[in-house]
């Protein structure tokens, strides 16, 4: 599908062409840069409750934002910086995403082109610009692209909003008490420009120090998800499309980890690969969680390649050894590879009914056992799920697997599309 | 994340992202956006990196009254000494308070450079206590307003923990004048020579690039070979075992330079003014 450079590549040559240092010389940053103030009114609905409903937004704030902290503490206690924010159907989101200038990449182009007729078709008076992002703008992208990941965890796991919450007489049970997924309150989202806004939210909500990207779960049974684009800057990666694919991995991690709110997380692995296949859904350059993969080459974001060649070694860890996996930094590069290609393969072939099973199954509460027999009680678990859901022994299913990856010249990899 | 509600820290299941990751085959700019000499490995970074802190005052609860009425707290601005008691809290290394501005591009200007390298500075840097205050801080009824009570008021500031040895520095600061203002803070506050534990750490930090570069060569090639389709599995083998020993060799290194920032302040006098 994509095989080019860096799109940013052409400026980068227009300012070493034009003289590198002037432009990054601090005094030339601070006399170009004036504070960036964020429109008012939402330029897009101008605040109109016919345009809000017609983007399926609850609000654009002030709402409360958690259980003791409204989006107005936050805007007091963040350092008087402008927060944009938006309550949608499944999300409490707030912004501090300053405008951005597109650059000429071909890929993140194409998408927006697409996203942007939907904000018009939305918003039906406006005219947002392909060439810059403002503030506003990011907002309602962002609003959109994180209740798609919503949606897509819903198709892909044969999930509905009616699943959840107390059920209407005559219904059948629901699969657990909280509207969300199991959540008791709204999924929240922080999308910060700078690491220190997060920082201090962090500080605000935990008082103590975190990551970047960060995930935890907030009082009134929500579960917070904040990244800023200063850190995902830092790992080498400035644009949008590459703060949309973290923002998708992150998100999908957090609805994984709320489902039926049950304490008990999904195996590790799958978690992972699940993440992996929504963040390359929207990047397949840049895949950050998938520590241990990087290569060089134009052709090394082609995993479904790679994967043949794990599997033609028998390098490509098995269902078993990946059901051992404990913690993030144990994941090795094979590891991430093939627990993205067994993910994809696995909402490919069974489909949103036997995916749901299987995730019931994987997340049901665990009994009170010692960590060694509770590390043996997951993987067993996990495995018995698969076998159930495969209709067939584990041996099988990787046999199953391996058919299906390791079939040179077919990118079979992609899983479903989103609706 | 076993039980896993608590999802941890976020990232990358439970830990720091700080860089890298996959950049399926796009060459990624250098990780990390700050200057330095060279290209540093990605362990280099993270021991240089500057561990900023990000107080937040929280206003106290309000106390409800006999009848449950209360009234709500208002913000309002700390007494200087309240002021920096709070930022220091227990640690009792010197201070390096930077605060946010709304006009300067990236807050860590006033600090760092963008056009020369800034390792000396980082390194310097991570022996006192870094802290990050919000733009609003000028405002009068911001909690730590004494510090920065204006517009006007510098960018950056170091002294030892109780304020005291206060040097106001600004963007515009040559580096030798910051230098030399970290330094002389750094002297009251510790037994050591500022300039000879730079350059330890700067050697230090050479030797873990060295073999860090070798270990992701070696990771590198693993990988690629891992991936092509019916390799001899003894490459693969010979190269885990050589990494196995040069891992060792990287941690060893990476354990001695942290243990040349492990410097115990000294014992505070008493009554010091602030």
């Amino acid at each position: 599908m994509i095989a080019l450079a860096v799109g940013s590549l052409p400026r980068l040559v227009l300012r070493v062409l034009l003289g590198f240092a002037p432009l990054l010389s601090p005094v030339r940053a601070q006399e170009d840069s004036k504070p960036e103030t964020f429109e008012a009114v939402d330029p897009y609905s101008r605040g109109e409750r016919a345009l809000l409903d017609r983007a399926d937004y609850v609000s654009l704030g002030p709402f409360p934002w958690c259980e003791g902290m409204s989006t107005d503490d936050l805007v007091r206690e963040l350092g008087g910086i402008p927060i944009l924010w938006v309550e949608t159907e499944h999300f409490r989101i707030g912004s501090t995403l300053s405008a951005y200038k597109v650059p000429s990449d071909r890929v993140e182009k194409k998408r927006l082109d697409e996203e942007l007729a939907a904000i018009r078709a939305t918003f039906p008076e406006s005219k947002p610009s392909i060439t810059k992002l403002d503030p506003w703008l990011r907002l309602h992208l962002y609003a959109r692209r994180i209740e798609a990941v919503y949606d897509e965890f819903q198709r892909a796991f044969g999930l509905r909003d009616a699943d959840f919450g107390t059920p209407l007489p005559g219904a059948p049970p629901s699969l657990a008490p909280g509207l969300y997924l199991g959540m008791e309150s709204k999924f929240t989202v922080l999308l910060c420009e700078k690491r220190s806004t997060l920082a201090r939210f962090v500080r605000l909500a935990w008082n103590r120090d975190g990551n970047d990207p960060m995930r935890e779960r907030l009082p009134g049974g929500c579960l917070f998800f904040g990244l800023s684009a200063e850190a995902v800057s830092s790992w080498g990666r400035e644009s949008d499309i590459a703060f949309h694919s973290q923002v998708a991995a992150d998100v999908a991690l957090n609805l994984v980890n709320g489902f039926r709110d049950l304490g008990t997380s999904a195996p590790l692995w799958f978690e992972y690969g699940w993440s992996h296949v929504q963040s390359r859904r929207i990047e397949e350059r840049s895949t950050h969680y998938a520590r241990g993969t990087d290569r060089e080459g134009r052709d090394a974001w082609k995993w479904e390649t790679r994967v043949q060649g794990l599997i033609s070694n028998a390098f490509a860890p098995t269902f078993p050894q990946l059901a051992e996996f404990r913690r993030w930094d144990e994941l090795s590069g094979p590891a991430h590879l093939a627990a993205w290609s067994k993910a994809s393969w696995m909402l490919a072939t069974f489909g949103p009914e036997r995916m749901r099973t299987f995730l019931m199954a994987v997340t049901d509460p665990v009994p009170a056992l010692g960590e060694v027999e509770r590390t043996a009680f997951l993987r067993d678990r996990q495995l018995a799920a698969l076998q159930d859901v495969g209709g067939a022994p584990v041996e099988a299913l990787e046999e199953a697997w391996r058919r299906w990856a390791g079939k040179p010249g077919s990118k079979r990899s992609a899983g479903p599309e989103p609706r | 994340m076993a039980g896993g509600k608590a999802t941890g820290g976020g990232g990358g299941g439970g830990g720091a992202t700080t860089g890298g990751g996959n950049t399926g085959g796009v060459k990624p700019k250098h990780v990390g956006k700050v200057p330095t000499a060279q290209p540093r490995s990605q362990t280099s970074r993270q021991l240089m990196d500057l561990k900023w802190t990000y107080p937040v005052h929280k206003l106290a609860a309000p106390e409800v009254a006999e009848f449950g009425t209360s009234v709500a707290p208002v913000r309002e601005a700390l007494s200087r000494e309240q002021a920096l008691a709070v930022l220091a809290g227990t640690d009792p290394r010197p201070l390096l308070v930077l605060r946010e501005c709304s006009v300067c591009n990236k807050t860590d200007d006033a600090l760092l450079s963008r056009t020369e390298s800034n390792e000396r500075t980082l390194v310097l840097a991570r022996w006192f206590h870094c802290v990050k205050l919000p733009v609003d801080v000028v405002e009068p009824d911001h909690p730590f307003h004494a510090l920065f009570p204006s517009n006007e008021s510098e960018h950056l500031f170091v002294s030892s923990f109780d304020g005291s040895a206060k040097v106001p520095l600004e963007s515009d600061t040559s580096r030798s004048e910051l230098w030399s203002a970290m330094e002389k803070t750094l002297a009251v506050a510790y037994d050591m020579d500022a300039t000879r534990s730079v350059r330890g750490v700067l050697a230090g930090l050479d030797r873990v690039d060295q073999i860090e570069s070798k270990v992701a060569e070696l990771e590198l090639r693993k990988g690629e070979l891992m991936e092509t389709p019916h390799v001899d599995l003894a490459k693969v083998r010979k190269l885990e075992a050589d990494l196995v020993a040069l891992k060792k060799e990287a941690k060893d290194e990476r354990a001695a330079v942290e243990k040349l920032f492990q410097v115990e302040v000294k014992a505070a006098a008493p009554g010091v003014a602030r």
